[in-house]
């Protein structure tokens, strides 16, 4: 595994826990929406602070206010991280 | 003139005295420690505090006309009085001083109550004409300078701040339960309903009128933020005339502002508008300003990293000061004095922290950025409301959430926070079994307190800005959190997104300009990039959460802890006292955290709610 899968891979992880929290659910992939999971906007505001916590980056909200999932969602704190 | 008062019978007989008014304001004193002046005639009595900002310091008596047939005390400023004074000495009207104020005197004489849609300003005035021997009432049209008002054996008392009204011991100090339960239910209570039973705000954008020897007193709206409605045929310009047009206009609401004949500063926080506003001012004048910004010990809530790069750029002298989270605590009971209600943050304690430095470097002047979030789609909620509707979930709620939206909103698809019904239940649950027997006569619901014809057939995004402006920012943000907390150290809050000749432009700006797909605030931030610093318009709305009562009860401090006392709940008769007890209990539990942004503090609720008990001295139930 490269180091930059090696990143996506742990952000990845990161953001299926903070997701389990929230959603207080277990059975969803990578690539399921959240919203599709039953996600609110206030769950998807609470993602938002909790990633300004864990990774220290300030995600606009506009990113998790359409359609969006794990995969999608690391692949964007990737690029921030670089 | 910084703060009024006054007493005015109608069919009523009350004895006026000079006495009684000087009561009254010292009970506002500190909205103007520079002077004083009264008048008294049979029937009415005017009274003022001055804080000295254009000079006018040997201004001991109210503004008065020709013949002395009108009068009036005002506390306010009149920003396009230049214009209107040429007009008026052009139709022969002679003016005694340079005052702003004192041109309205003659707009009365010129234009009766039309003169109110000539004014550009903020401010809220009593006028008294001699002939007709009436007496008017008015406020500004977004709600900026405060006016209460009340009426006892048919004589109206009248005053800037409640305390100059229940300075009065015959006015009683009572809850007024519909006002408590908006608290609980929205921002703020709505004007004219305020916490007490009987006192009023005179609603923003009304003026009342009442007649010596008649009992009848009228109140009547002079202007309302009308939106166009969404199947209105507009014409359509390039985003670059919209652009052009704000900055032109927002230069000018800032050039006005600053006009003083003592220093003005700024207010810093490290946002998006208030960063607008202080390059502008930087932008319009060479003058050496100060700026004033307070930054909280813990990073993840600090802007200092943001205050720093704009004042770095400007080059005025920055004040700043750490913020710890105690500082709020020792403010709360100060701050609640000054607000004349209870609160759902903490976070005024920082705005009169930052008065009081300003008040220290002898300004007496503030300009901040109030009033953009709401008139350009800044909050998180107009993103939320474009998911919502994309995804349609505002249809799924049951047809007694939906009636409620229609009755409250005037639409059945609206949600404004929280659902009506949700939050019906958990009132329910705190409040006592005395006041849940009653709730349906004070259910805040059941009396009307917004103009659904200014909501209904409007786009989502105006929907959301009209009633944000009527029941955040008039009530809340520009009352209670920023000219009660300013003019409680003896500073004037001025504010350049709420010029009426900026907002009469920006209802027509194209909704997309203001949210650009997520994109919140979009055309002031392309105003913005001539003038602010790139990270500031890139970053991500800031959204304070101040500390809440999870923080405060965890202190153990004893004040609270009194207030909290089941013996206390129980005797005041407000809340159910084992529901208290339940919400203390989990509130001090080492594993509970609020996430103050998104969960509904009500224990701060009760803490702030007991804390205006007390400092009133109001009765129990």
């Amino acid at each position: 595994m490269t180091h930059e899968n090696n990143l996506k891979a742990k952000i990845e992880s990161s953001l299926f826990k903070m997701w389990e929290q929230i959603l207080e659910k277990s059975d969803f992939s990578f690539n399921d929406d959240f919203y599709d999971l039953g996600g609110t906007s206030l769950q998807a505001f609470s993602l938002v602070l909790q990633i300004k916590k864990e990774f220290k980056i300030e995600l606009q909200l506009m990113y998790v206010l359409d359609d969006f999932c794990i995969s999608s969602l690391a692949e964007l704190l990737e690029d921030k991280m670089r | 003139m910084s703060g009024i008062c006054g007493i005015f019978n109608t069919i009523g007989n009350t004895r006026i005295c000079e006495q009684d008014l000087m009561k009254m304001s010292d009970a506002f004193a500190h909205r103007g420690p520079d002077g004083e002046g009264y008048l008294v005639d049979q029937y009415y009595g005017l009274g003022f505090r001055h804080l000295n900002i254009n000079g006018n310091l040997n201004n001991n008596k109210p503004f008065m006309n020709e013949d002395n047939s009108v009068q009036i005390v005002c506390n306010g400023r009149i920003y396009n009085h230049n214009h209107l004074r040429e007009k008026l000495i052009s139709k022969g009207h002679f003016l005694n001083s340079s005052s702003d104020l004192d041109v309205l005197v003659h707009m009365y004489e010129e234009y009766g109550m039309e003169m109110l849609n000539k004014l550009n300003g903020q401010f809220a005035f009593a006028l008294i004409d001699r002939q007709e021997h009436k007496l008017f009432l008015v406020r500004d049209h977004f709600g900026i300078a405060p006016l209460y008002y009340t009426v006892l054996e048919d004589t109206i008392y009248f005053a800037s701040e409640i305390k100059g009204l229940i300075a009065n011991h015959q006015i009683e100090r009572k809850v007024d339960l519909t006002g408590m339960d908006q608290f609980f239910s929205l921002p703020h209570p709505v004007s004219p309903r305020t916490m007490f039973k009987n006192i009023f705000s005179l609603p923003p954008g009304h003026y009342l009128e009442a007649k010596e020897g008649f009992s009848e007193i009228t109140k009547k709206s002079y202007w309302d933020i009308d939106y166009p409605l969404v199947n209105e045929s507009l014409t359509a310009y390039d985003e670059s005339y919209y652009v052009d047009k704000l900055e032109g206009l927002l230069l000018n609401s800032v050039e006005l502002r600053t006009q003083a004949d003592v220093s003005v500063g700024a207010f810093l926080s490290g946002g998006l508008d208030s960063s607008l506003i202080t390059c502008m001012m930087k932008k319009l004048s060479s003058e050496q300003r100060k700026i004033f910004s307070i930054y909280f010990e813990n990073k993840e809530f600090s802007e200092q990293k943001y205050q720093k790069i704009v004042a770095d750029q400007l080059g005025y002298e920055h004040f700043e000061e750490i913020f710890k989270i105690d500082d709020i605590a020792k403010r709360l009971e100060n701050v609640v004095y000054h607000s004349e209600a209870p609160l759902k943050e903490s976070f005024n304690s920082a705005t009169l922290a930052l008065s009081k430095m300003a008040k220290k470097e002898n300004i007496n002047v503030i300009l901040t950025g109030e009033g953009s979030d709401e008139l350009f789609a800044g909050y998180p909620s107009y993103r939320f409301d474009k998911l919502r509707n994309k995804r349609k979930w505002n249809e799924e709620a049951s047809l007694e959430e939906k009636t409620l939206r229609e009755k409250v909103w005037g639409d059945p698809l609206f949600k404004y926070e929280t659902d009506f019904l949700e939050m019906r239940s958990s009132k329910n649950s705190l409040f006592s079994r005395f006041l849940n027997e009653s709730y349906d006569e004070f259910d805040f619901t059941g009396h009307d307190f917004l103009s659904t014809a200014m909501i209904k057939g409007r786009h989502p995004i105006h929907q959301r800005s009209y009633i944000d402006l009527k029941v955040r920012l008039a009530d809340h943000l520009i009352s209670d959190h920023s000219d009660r907390m300013l003019m409680a150290n003896s500073v004037e809050g001025r504010f350049p997104f709420l010029d009426i000749d900026l907002v009469n432009f920006i209802r027509y700006i194209p909704v997309g300009l203001k949210l650009n797909n997520f994109d919140e605030k979009y055309i002031v931030k392309q105003v913005a990039a001539k003038y602010v610093p790139e990270p500031i318009i890139k970053r991500e709305k800031f959204i304070f959460i101040a500390p809440g009562s999870p923080f405060l009860l965890k202190q153990d401090y004893e004040w609270i802890m009194d207030l909290l006392s089941y013996e206390t709940i129980k005797r005041q008769g407000y809340f159910d006292p084992d529901a208290v007890e339940h919400l203390k209990k989990k509130f001090v539990s080492p594993d509970f955290h609020l996430k103050t942004s998104i969960d509904i503090d009500y224990m701060l609720m009760v803490i702030m709610f007991c804390l205006y008990l007390k400092v009133f001295g109001i009765a129990d139930l």
